[in-house]
């Protein structure tokens, strides 16, 4: 008998994606009953002309939507208060939050508001503390997809709320929102998710589950990414905008991956990965998804010799059953950290070294390294502080990890 | 990657597995605000020591409003009507219900009935009717096959007008599925069989049919491979507690994947041959999937190919030319059949010809043929399948699974 006899899995959203996907939200919302949606905006989703196609959607639909456009990046209680104050005294009765994860963040917590008392704030602070469904959440995410577009966290000057009953329900993910973003971006959004998913698939109990999410986060990360970013509009640069034309199918399948990827790391704890690129982007410039892109191949091969992840599982994901069939078994694993590295060097070049291939190359120092894994034991007890040195001593040189 | 223009994908079921889930079942129903359960199951499952092991499993920390396992196999209005009354009688404020896919219809129709404080089901008939969650519904499925506790659908028949009435609704969902290895444990070899089979078929028709999406698509290969690698092992070794859940994981991602995905053919046909001669549902989708690859072959041949992988492993895979894999899916699914007849003492029945009831009796005739074959062509899953399914087409298949004949490909219309 496995090790996690136990599990418990709940998916709540509804993924809707593709040509047209904003007309369905109209039909979508009647399934719940609601008649007059509150839409939110964030100020870059209307400087990126997101309104128009948004609002046209509802043109045929006999309902009136509400607009508010302009979600400051930083939004306050102040914001929240003036927003329920509108979608009381407008008769709201569901939320739409187009743009990215702040937006998603605010409208998350607004929704706990409207849906019950304005203490509920205070109640349902901390984990597992809302008890029952809130008011349909519907969101559109933008390019720059993020782990909050589909999990179950938010928080809000101090308040932080974790709850299934945050998650959105529906996600309607659409080719004429997803238009534009700059390349670091889509390749922090798809490397975060690569990360969260390789770490839940090749889980030493396979969580049967998360499993096909995971599958298809990987799969659809190794295929399109490169591409995706080859078709960047090159003369404008890395930190201009990519505009989307042929690779539209590509970069909606990174959206969509990218989001699945934010579902699964609100199913399972953080990896050591993840932990670490979070730290370490505080000694650099890099944001945390490109440094898990870096970590990852060293990070899986020392949870493999660790704890005996698949790692070798990987390579099917990554490759695809041929691949997978015609390498001997002994090599799998070797080959899917083999494709990580492949990656990791292609962006390099592509972004002409913009994308590092190792934390030496990030202009991170050695003498960095023990300081802040004692601030990461700090605030986390379970962490493993050997294993994060040796990880970041052989990710600062490029050197596989082969033992522990 | 298969990768459509549009597509949806939704599983909202909460699952929870293992081999001591049942014991959760009173944390759950405090999550969902439930302290009354009604729990539903039909005689066969009573008869099976499973109520005993629910009950002996939750009675100390919750209590139980009543347990009703008078639900036949065609469950109809009048029952649901008359579970709505026990329900109300004995103040439940939730249903949990033991068993296949008629205790799980039953369920959802009397979930409408009691959450919306009506009397007439018929009201709520047809698709999207409901507009809020219903009372909380934990699922217990005891057969690792059908997937019903995850579609959105129930079929109740109206035996005084001699219909069945469709209903459809998120709504409808169970809050939770338990799926707990002690249900299965002591399902007979040749059910085992056929229930993984129908979750087999399930996940097949899943990737090939019309509605295909990358997610349900990923379902599905997890769930094929999980049926391949444990399924003969366990009708082999049946007290192989690991291998039933994997079984019974597999039948749920399977129902995930067709919930979103819809089927085809196989169920097409398996609908009126389970109609007209009363063959169990598991037995007929283990007869008519080779013929339903076959039937499709020249529209989908690179998706049922890629099928050779999580059904053979990557040893066949790798050795079977990449032109030859479609062909050799089907002729694993065959063998696996045999195997399955094999390792059944002969309960596993292999083509129509070969199926008999309880006293040794042919079940289906060539003379039913027409009769199924008029029935199919009115079935709602035939818009799915790849292939325009016609009268004609049904006969050609229903002739060659007569007695295992594989199907003349060239014969079937190219109406698509
Ligand atoms: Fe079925």
């Amino acid at each position: 008998m496995s090790r996690t006899d136990y599990s418990d899995f709940l998916c709540p959203i509804k993924f809707c994606c593709g040509k047209l996907a904003l007309e369905t939200l109209p039909a979508e919302l009647r399934v719940y009953n609601a008649r007059k949606p509150l839409i939110l905006f964030s100020n870059k989703a209307v400087i990126n002309g997101l309104i128009d196609p948004v609002k046209q959607a509802f043109d045929d639909s006999e309902m009136v939507a509400g607009i508010y456009d302009g979600v400051p990046e930083s939004p306050t209680l102040s914001t929240i208060r003036e927003l329920s104050d509108i979608y009381i005294k407008n008769g709201h009765d569901a939320l739409i939050a187009v743009g990215s994860g702040s937006v998603m963040n605010l409208a998350k917590v607004l929704n706990i508001v409207v849906s019950g008392e304005p203490g509920d704030l205070k109640t349902c602070q901390g984990e597992d503390k809302i008890t029952k469904p809130l008011n349909p959440f519907f969101v559109v995410p933008e390019a720059s997809a993020t782990g909050l577009m589909a999990n179950g966290s938010a928080c809000i000057d101090n308040f932080s709320f974790t709850s299934r009953y945050l998650i959105p329900d529906y996600l309607a993910i659409d080719p004429r929102i997803v238009q534009q973003e700059t390349v670091g971006v889509i390749i922090d959004a798809a490397m975060r998710a690569l990360s969260s998913s390789s770490f839940a698939y090749t889980l030493p109990d396979t969580d049967y589950f998360i499993d096909p999410y995971a599958y298809l986060a990987i799969q659809t990360i190794c295929e399109n990414l490169i591409p995706v970013i080859e078709n960047a509009d090159s003369k404008k640069g890395f930190k201009d905008y990519l505009i989307m034309n042929d690779t539209e199918k590509g970069k909606m399948a990174l959206v969509t991956a990218s989001v699945i990827g934010g579902f699964i790391s609100f199913c399972q704890p953080a990896g050591i990965v993840m932990r670490l690129s979070e730290a370490l982007s505080e000694y650099c410039q890099l944001s945390s998804g490109i440094l898990a892109g870096l970590l990852l191949p060293y990070g899986l091969e020392y949870a493999m010799l660790k704890e005996g992840y698949q790692t070798e599982k990987l390579l099917l994901a990554l490759a695809g059953p041929d691949v997978y069939s015609r390498t001997p078994e002994n090599e799998r694993g070797k080959s899917a950290m083999g494709i990580l590295r492949d990656i990791q060097d292609k962006l390099f070049h592509l972004t002409d070294g913009y994308i590092p291939r190792t934390l030496a190359g990030a202009g991170i120092s050695e003498n960095q390294f023990s300081e802040m894994i004692e601030r990461m034991s700090q605030n986390d007890e379970g962490i493993d502080s050997k294993g994060c040195l040796s990880i970041l001593n052989h990710a600062r040189e490029g050197r596989p990890v082969s033992d522990i | 990657m298969y990768l459509p223009e549009y597509c949806e994908f939704l599983s909202p079921v909460q699952i929870a597995s293992g081999h001591h889930v049942l014991e959760k079942i009173p944390g759950f129903l405090k999550a969902l605000n439930a302290k009354r359960p009604l729990i539903l199951a039909d005689k066969g499952v009573t008869a099976a020591g499973l109520i005993g092991i629910v009950e002996d499993a939750i009675k100390d920390n919750v209590q139980i409003g009543a347990i009703d396992d008078d639900v036949p196999p065609d469950s109809d209005l009048k029952v649901v009507s008359r579970l709505s009354d026990v329900y109300r009688k004995n103040n439940c404020d939730a249903i949990i219900a033991v068993g296949g896919g008629s205790v799980l219809d039953t369920a959802k129709g009397l979930n409408i009935l009691v959450s919306e404080d009506a009397d007439n089901l018929m009201e709520f008939a047809g698709a999207n009717k409901l507009k809020r969650p219903l009372k909380p519904f934990i699922a217990i499925p005891t057969t690792a096959g059908t997937g019903s506790e995850l579609t959105m659908a129930a079929v109740i028949a109206d035996h005084d007008n001699f219909i069945k009435i469709l209903f459809g609704s998120r709504f409808l969902l169970p809050d939770i599925a338990i799926i707990d290895s002690r249900m299965t444990l002591t399902l007979p070899a040749f059910f085992t069989a056929a229930t993984a089979m129908d979750a087999m078929t399930h996940a097949v028709e899943s990737y090939i049919c019309l509605q295909k999406n990358p997610l349900s698509d990923a379902h599905a290969l997890s769930a094929i491979s999980l049926i391949s690698k444990n399924l003969l092992n366990v009708i082999r070794k049946p007290d192989d507690q690991e291998g039933r859940l994997l079984l019974a994981k597999a039948a749920t991602l399977a129902g995930m994947a067709f919930s979103n995905s819809t089927v085809g053919i196989v169920h097409t046909l398996g609908h009126s041959v389970g109609g007209v001669c009363g063959v169990p549902h598991g037995t007929c989708m283990s007869i008519f999937l080779p013929y339903g690859l076959e039937y499709n072959y020249h529209l989908v041949n690179p998706f049922i190919a890629e099928l050779l992988f999580p059904l053979a492993g990557p040893e066949v895979y790798a050795d079977t030319p990449e032109n030859k894999r479609a062909e050799k899916t089907i002729e694993y699914i065959r063998q696996l059949n045999q195997d399955l007849h094999d390792a059944t003492g002969g309960r596993h029945a292999r083509f129509l010809s070969e199926i008999l009831n309880r006293d040794g009796e042919q079940m289906v005739k060539k003379s039913h043929f027409d009769a199924i074959a008029r029935i199919s062509i009115g079935d709602g899953t035939k818009f799915y399948n790849p292939e325009e399914i016609d009268y004609d087409d049904s006969m050609l298949v229903l002739e060659a699974s007569w007695d295992g004949r594989p199907l003349n490909r060239n014969l079937v219309k190219k109406n698509a």
